[in-house]
């Protein structure tokens, strides 16, 4: 019979070039969605949120691991702000710095990307977030005994002169130890760019009566979320159970009851005293 | 039987120093086939579970079935077990020393390097328990001195390193015949003999030494010992969960440790004497006399069982009444009542007739108690973790029951290897009984060069 060199050569060619590695890893790559979000918790505080997903299943799966890089204004050198590696739950926070403050220096509007670039896994994906620079003023007014608390809000204009920010939605809070508690209903400033709210006469605050109220424009469009604080004396104040801080069994170490401490001690050194007097007394073996 | 067991010490009393040195040291030199299929097997056991446990390092605990409700698993239960053999070192070295049972001094070795064994891989489970067992070192530098867990991890240091002294003593003129006597070994044997020896020469001074530094030991050894399973009881009766919350179980937990350890000996009697031809030294009416300290020691153990359970039984009261009801008829009533009535009831009936004392049925029994004695401990630790007096809503389904996973009985079973890995290579190195002892007993002197 009659080999078909020709056409073998042709299909092997053909075998090779289809399950080329590369050409098929590309294939396979996944799409990614970034989530971009801005904070400003003060003026100096400030950082950028962002979640991947992937669609698996047809379900939204997060995508841990992947690197994703921060730009200001442009994707240039000089617009790099740094880069995060997303944890399990495809989450990554990018606080912002120095070179960031730079920029912003010079400008009313961030446009901040972020990019994500040579995974293996992911195609290239790319999210922008544009974001005025806002700021709130918190204002305590005490009068004819009630308590109110005011918030302006501002944003920068073109020459990044402050202007006053009219209907703007936000909510009033105060610090609590785990969370933040609200005092008031999402409120919206009025025409002088201010939202007040009584403050409530019953609140609980340290053991000299200081507490924190948050004025908080969350995840605004315009402004992403933005928060300013102002810690005022005029909760109830507050006795704390301080057995924790007293010596007891259920203590930290640092404060072990005494006479534990010195009997435990006495313990050990009694039996490790003997323990160390035999060895001491098997050396004189090997010596008589 | 009388006239067999006055043969056999006969046999003793009529042997020269130098035919016990021959019957006490021919095990040592060389390796003869069954040993190195035994230690092969060992090695074996102990590798699986190596890899087990590369396995739960490498991908956490989540490899065992050990949750949120039962975070004590098998791993606890055998620690458990492994503290209440390590009590036989001080229940036959010191308390029947002590108390004068001179018929009990071929077995004081033994029972130290069980002792010894037991402790090290008591230890070595305490680790492998943990999660993140490279933070382990923050116990020790942390610890809360509050903690009955910190007194555990010291009472445990400080019980191996007296245990270790208290074998180590015993065997340095021991270790001074093996030095003066022993020919065919290899180098590193002989090296090891003359350095551990510590210039033994049996003057009177060194002998003064001994006595006295080895009286110190069997006196200080009984407090530690105790305090070691105490401690461990408080563990769990610090720990706020039904079925723990006792004030009986620092004497519960001691008591039974007492009744393992006896059965362990007895083991250990038994395969020594047959694998190294010991009859006329680990005679019947040794047997005869562990049987009847294990019938004793059941006895005891039992009288605490019965206060452990009586109370809460009689109660029920709310969390402690399921647990008592699901040990009595629940899921585990079948391993509660098995390990009740054969490794207890049926062991004190037995063990009252002379013909159960013989060492065949002895090694049955003790078999029996052993096993009873691991089951009890997982019975101890495992429903208990499953009442919470604070449950979780809507708890997931696999934190309600626990199966161990394979890594878990693989590790679990290399550390029973690694008990009998360390007590085989201690008795191929030493005299499993002490020559200078039984020599003394015959009144013969030992020659030392």
């Amino acid at each position: 019979m009659k080999i078909p060199w020709i056409f073998i050569a042709a299909l092997a060619t053909f075998m090779v070039s289809s399950i080329n590695p590369i050409d098929a890893f590309q294939d396979q790559k996944n799409r990614a969605r970034l989530y971009l979000t801005y904070f400003k918790l003060s003026p100096t505080d400030r950082f950028l949120d962002i979640k991947v997903t992937t669609r698996k299943d047809r379900r939204n799966v997060p995508v841990e691991g992947t690197k994703i890089e921060f730009y200001v204004t442009e994707k240039t050198n000089t617009g790099y702000l740094g880069s995060i590696i997303t944890d399990t739950e495809g989450l990554g926070t990018l606080i912002l710095s120095s070179k960031f403050y730079e920029v912003a220096d010079s400008l009313n509007v961030f446009t901040f990307i972020a990019s994500l670039t040579d995974d293996p896994n992911y195609l290239e994906a790319e999210k922008e977030l544009e974001i005025i620079d806002a700021a709130i003023e918190v204002n305590t007014i005490d009068q004819d005994s009630l308590k109110w608390v005011q918030a302006i809000v501002r944003e920068r204009d073109s020459t990044r002169a402050l202007v006053i920010s009219p209907d703007v939605d936000l909510s009033f809070l105060v610090e609590r130890p785990l969370c933040l508690l609200p005092i008031s209903d999402i409120t919206s400033t009025d025409a002088k760019g201010a939202a007040m709210t009584p403050f409530p006469l019953d609140l609980p605050g340290d053991s000299e009566g200081y507490v924190t109220i948050v004025a908080k424009i969350d995840d605004s469009d315009s402004y992403g979320t933005v928060e300013q604080r102002e810690t005022i004396r005029w909760g109830i104040p507050t006795s704390f159970d301080d057995r924790s801080q007293k010596r007891s069994l259920w203590a930290a170490r640092a404060n072990a009851p005494i006479i534990l401490v010195l009997l435990v001690n006495a313990l050990i050194l009694a039996t490790w005293g003997i323990i160390l007097y035999i060895v001491n007394k098997l050396y004189q073996i090997s010596k008589l | 039987m009388n006239t067999v067991e006055n043969s056999n010490a006969t046999d003793i009393r009529a042997k020269s120093l130098e035919e016990i040195e021959q019957d006490l040291l021919a095990h040592i030199p060389g390796w003869r086939k069954k040993e190195k299929i035994w230690l092969i097997v060992l090695t074996v056991i102990i590798l699986i579970g190596v890899f087990a446990y590369y396995r739960q390092v490498r991908y956490g605990l989540i490899v065992t079935a050990m949750r949120d409700y039962t975070s004590w698993g098998i791993y606890i239960s055998n620690f458990v077990f492994f503290v209440a053999i390590s009590l036989v070192g001080s229940l036959v070295s010191s308390i029947l020393k002590l108390s004068n049972a001179t018929w009990s001094s071929p077995l004081t070795r033994i029972s130290e390097i069980i002792a010894i064994a037991a402790i090290i891989c008591a230890s070595i489970i305490i680790i492998v328990d943990m999660g993140r067992p490279d933070r382990f070192i923050y116990v020790i530098i942390y610890g809360r001195i509050q903690s009955p867990i910190i007194w555990d991890v010291i009472i445990i240091m400080t019980y191996l390193v007296i245990s270790l002294l208290l074998l180590y003593i015993s065997l340095i003129p021991d270790l001074a015949v093996c030095r003066d006597r022993l020919v065919n070994i290899p180098r590193w044997q002989k090296k090891f003999y003359k350095v551990f020896s510590l210039n033994w020469q049996g003057k009177k001074e060194q002998n003064e030494i001994i006595r006295k530094t080895s009286s110190i030991l069997c006196i200080m050894v009984i407090p530690v010992a105790f305090a070691i399973h105490t401690v461990t009881s408080w563990l769990f009766s610090t720990t706020w969960r039904p079925g723990w919350d006792s004030t009986n179980l620092g004497p519960y937990f001691v008591s039974g440790a007492l009744m393992a350890g006896a059965a362990v000996i007895i083991v250990a009697m038994f395969f020594i004497r047959n694998s190294m031809h010991l009859k006329e030294y680990i005679t019947d009416k040794l047997f005869d006399q562990m049987g009847k300290l294990l019938v004793l020691l059941s006895l005891v153990y039992l009288y605490f069982n019965i206060n452990e359970y009586l109370g809460p039984s009689f109660k029920m009261v709310g969390v402690e009444g399921e647990h008592i009801t699901e040990l009595f008829f629940g899921k585990y009533a079948y391993m509660y009542w098995l390990v009740q009535i054969f490794g207890m009831v049926i062991p004190i009936v037995v063990l009252i007739f002379k013909q159960a004392r013989k060492p065949v049925p002895l090694l049955l029994i003790s078999f029996l108690v052993i096993l009873g004695a691991w089951v009890k401990r997982f019975l101890i630790v495992i429903p208990s973790l499953q009442h919470p007096y604070l449950p979780i809503q809507d708890v997931d389904e696999s934190y309600l029951h626990y199966v161990p996973t394979w890594e878990e009985w693989a590790i679990t079973s290399a550390s029973f290897a690694g008990v009998l890995l360390i007590i085989t290579l201690i008795i191929k190195l030493v005299p499993v009984i002490p020559i200078w002892e039984m020599a003394e007993e015959n009144g013969l002197k030992i020659k030392w060069s």
